[in-house]
């Protein structure tokens, strides 16, 4: 599964920098390399996720707070997928009439990608929005679930 | 000895909500016409995970997250695994009586209102 990061704090920390700008130079000349599921098409600001494997499925979990469901769009093409949309703050914020102390929500267009691993059953997938995160459970095919066959002893 | 167990169970819970890590939220915080508004963002905090408390000058506000179990297998780990804290000063002009609170989509929304004294007031003149 070829997943990208997001990106923190990696200014502060010059020695990742440069272990980070190898790497990505270091992608330019793989030729293996898919440049879609690695986030070079990725906008301005990667939400943060989770994704957590069990018995029957990937589940992924992002963080969107505020984001309304309509403004989602999950999509899986060429066995990746893609989460992308709008973050749009409340009105109320833009026409303003006071001091603002304090400005740290983000807005605006996001997008991530994650290439899907083998074994996942494309046209299950499930994705729902509940409390500002977006879930999503990609289910395993049924031939790739490991199985328990019992052997019966004599 | 049921007793026993379950009080040793319930230090244990307690123990875990004291040493389970916290962030503090991003948020705007921004003054409207009668009262100062705290947008905080709180993704994965439903209305019953909300703790907001006012202690005499403190307005101190915790929302639990729900942990995946521990022994989950993570491929991928970047939301962090912590409740939500934070914990401001309120100052003179805000009345805490009328203290509003709503959350929706992870998005936690304070209405502090400012006392009426300190409101912008018009006064009318009136004529002989």
């Amino acid at each position: 599964m070829n997943l990208v990061r997001r990106n923190r704090n990696e200014v502060m920390d010059p020695v990742g920098e440069l272990d980070r700008i190898r790497r990505e130079i270091d992608q330019l000349f793989d030729p293996e390399h898919n440049f879609f599921s690695d986030g070079i098409f990725d906008r301005e600001y990667s939400p943060s996720m989770d994704v957590v494997e069990n018995e029957d499925a990937f589940l992924v979990s992002v963080d969107l707070p505020g984001v309304d469901q309509k403004d989602i769009d999950v999509s899986v093409a060429d066995n990746v997928l893609t989460v992308k949309g709008e973050k749009k703050n409340k009105e109320e914020e833009k026409d303003k009439q006071g001091k603002v102390y304090r400005r740290e929500c983000w807005e605006g267009s996001f997008q991530r990608t994650l290439s899907l691993p083998q074994g996942v059953d494309a046209d299950k997938i499930d994705a729902t929005m509940n409390d500002g995160v977006l879930s999503i459970t990609l289910p395993k095919r049924e031939d790739a679930k490991p199985r328990q066959i019992s052997v019966k002893v004599k | 000895m049921a007793t026993e167990t379950k009080d040793i169970q319930q230090n244990q819970q307690a123990k875990k909500d004291e040493t389970r890590r916290s962030i503090r939220p991003v948020g705007n915080i921004f003054e409207e016409k009668d009262a100062v508004v705290l947008r905080l963002e709180m993704p994965g905090v439903s209305k019953d995970d909300l703790e907001i408390n006012v202690d005499g000058d403190m307005l101190n506000i915790t929302g639990h997250r729900n942990p995946y179990a521990e022994d989950v297998g993570y491929i991928v780990h970047e939301r962090a695994d912590a409740d939500f804290r934070a914990a401001y000063t309120l100052d003179q002009r805000i009345d805490r009586e009328k203290i509003e609170a709503q959350i929706e989509r992870g998005v936690l929304t304070v209405k502090l209102k400012l006392k009426d004294e300190v409101k912008p007031r018009k006064i009318e003149v009136k004529g002989e």
